[in-house]
Formats: structure tokens, C-alpha cells, sequence
């Protein structure tokens, strides 16, 4: 299969526009060039990675290269998303990311329970979503190892 | 007690003295002062986290904050030990990053589906080494929030 040039796409589990706006602008400034694919919900985010519901039908669905996911959200919140896609033996190597308000000892230790790979308390301004957004993509995009994704490997 | 936790040490499970050695150098050079404790392969590991064996009279309760884990290993090796370190109720919610020289997708693959938090391939210099602990401190230390308590000096 061929390589496409085009970095995969992050997805983002976010209900709320402002946050989502917030990052987006972030990730330009800090040339994140990975492509974000929003989920308004924990139930669009599942349908989106099984293909299913609202997304049955859209076969070039590309996969995703990690997950950032909020945790409090109206419907499936993230710790069930996080619960769901770490016990699926297909979908468990995707590197998921929590980003939440929510500092909390309680959420931090249930969230890495439940499998997150890492956790960030979102910041408090653009400032520190822009340095936030450079350090996710040297980390994660330019240093470390990520796993192919189950439909490659 | 909160206070106390900044000394619990980082858990490095590596059976070559002399990379531990490196790791040690570059953590002095990039000023970053991170108490570590090495365990030499998996069965070291499995005692020191249980507390078992030379290590029966150490403090309970003092979970490691993080695990820098090498894959292989003479005897228990990384795979095996990160398996039973994520089936472990107690121990899952420690961040563990696997630190080790094979770059190999099946490697990259396995590590995280048993439940690796992340994959960082063994740098071949020292310039390499003092890189790779300013992207862990960055990270993993500033940018993310870890289960324990625990700040850096």
C-alpha cells in the first residue's frame, strides 16, 4: 500500500465548539500538521472508529493517529470511551490522550487505569494551548514510537 | 506525606549497567534530577514493586510515579513484565515507557498492546541520551500530569 504524504488525522472528543476552536487555532500556530477530526460526543467517536451509525456508510474514514479525549461530556463520557477502546483488542494500541479541566488525583488515576497513555489538564489560555500543542508534537509526531494502527498491521 | 512523594524514585528496568550508566550522565547534564531506582531485569522489577525478596523491609504504598522499561532482558523480559505490571490493579495506572534499542514495527505493535504508554527508541549517543531526557522531562514531567503526586527539582 502506498505511503500518503498527508500526516493521519488526531481525532478529538470534544463537546464543547470554544475548546475545540481553541486547540485548532493552537495546533496551526504550533505547526501541529496533523489534520483534526472532531467527535461532538463519546457515541460519535465510537461510530467513527467502528464505522458505524452516522458513519457506515464513509468508507475512507482515514484512521486516526491518536486521540485527544475530554472527559466530561453529556452521553458516553470519556472514561467509557477510554474503557471501550482499551478492552477492543483491535483498537487498543491507539494512543489516547486525555485532555480535561478536570486536575483531579480521582480522574488522573482512574483515566491511566482505564488505559489512557497520558493525561493533560487543559490549559488556560492560548498561550499554553500553544505550548501545549508543541509539545504533543514533539513528543508524540517527531520523537517517540507510535504503533501502525490495526488496519495496517 | 505529599511533600515526601517528590522522593519516591522513577523505576528504570534495564540489565545493562552501562546504559543505565548513560542514562544517569545525561539526566546530570540535562540538569534534571530525577531520583531513580534500577532493577536489573523482570523478576528485580516484580520484587521491588512488591516489595518481596531484599526488598521486604522497603516502604509499602510507595508506588513508583513512572517506569522506564527495556524490552530485552536476560530472564523475565520487558514484554512479560509489562503484561503483568498492566494486569496488576494496584500497578496499571503507572505510566510505563518502554526504552529500548529495537525500533521494530512488531516490537512497537506488541509494547503497546499489552499496554506500553509509550514507545522511545534507545538514542546511539550521548547527545541522543541528553536529548531523550529533555523530551521526558518536557513531557512527561511538565506537560503531563501523572498518577502520583510528584514534582520535579
Amino acid at each position: 500500500m502506498m505511503q500518503s504524504k498527508q500526516p493521519k488525522p488526531i481525532l478529538v472528543v470534544e463537546d464543547s465548539p470554544e475548546d475545540f476552536e481553541v486547540l485548532e487555532r493552537a495546533c496551526k500556530k504550533a505547526q501541529l500538521d496533523n489534520p483534526l477530526i472532531r467527535c461532538k460526543s463519546g457515541q460519535e467517536a465510537l461510530d467513527f472508529l467502528y464505522k458505524t451509525g452516522e458513519y457506515e456508510n464513509l468508507h475512507n474514514t482515514p484512521t486516526p493517529a491518536m486521540v485527544l479525549l475530554d472527559l466530561n461530556m453529556p452521553g458516553t463520557n470519556g472514561h467509557e470511551i477510554l474503557e471501550k477502546i482499551k478492552n477492543d483488542s483491535m483498537l487498543k494500541t491507539l494512543p489516547i490522550v486525555v485532555l480535561s479541566t478536570s486536575s483531579s488525583v480521582e480522574d488522573v488515576q482512574s483515566s491511566y487505569r482505564s488505559g489512557a497513555n497520558s493525561y493533560i489538564s487543559k490549559p488556560e489560555d492560548m498561550k499554553g494551548y500553544v505550548a501545549m500543542a508543541e509539545m504533543i508534537k514533539d513528543y508524540w509526531f517527531s520523537f517517540c514510537c507510535l504503533p501502525l494502527n490495526w488496519r495496517e498491521a | 506525606m505529599q511533600s515526601k512523594n517528590k522522593d519516591i524514585p522513577v523505576l528504570v528496568v534495564e540489565d545493562s549497567q552501562e546504559d543505565f550508566e548513560v542514562l544517569e550522565i545525561a539526566c546530570a547534564k540535562a540538569g534534571f534530577n530525577m531520583p531513580m531506582r534500577r532493577c536489573k531485569n523482570g523478576e528485580e522489577a516484580l520484587q521491588y514493586l512488591y516489595r518481596e525478596g531484599a526488598f521486604e523491609n522497603h516502604p509499602k504504598n510507595e508506588h513508583p510515579p513512572f517506569i522506564l522499561l527495556d524490552l530485552n532482558m536476560p530472564g523475565m523480559d520487558g514484554h512479560t513484565l509489562m503484561e503483568t505490571i498492566k494486569d496488576d490493579d494496584d500497578f496499571k495506572c503507572i505510566p510505563v515507557v518502554v526504552l529500548s534499542t529495537s525500533g521494530s514495527a512488531n516490537d512497537v505493535f506488541r509494547s503497546y498492546q499489552n499496554g506500553a504508554n509509550s514507545y522511545i527508541q534507545k538514542p546511539d549517543d550521548m547527545k541522543g541520551y541528553v536529548t531523550m531526557v529533555e523530551q521526558i522531562r518536557t513531557y512527561w514531567f511538565e506537560c503531563n500530569m501523572l498518577p502520583m503526586q510528584w514534582s520535579v527539582v
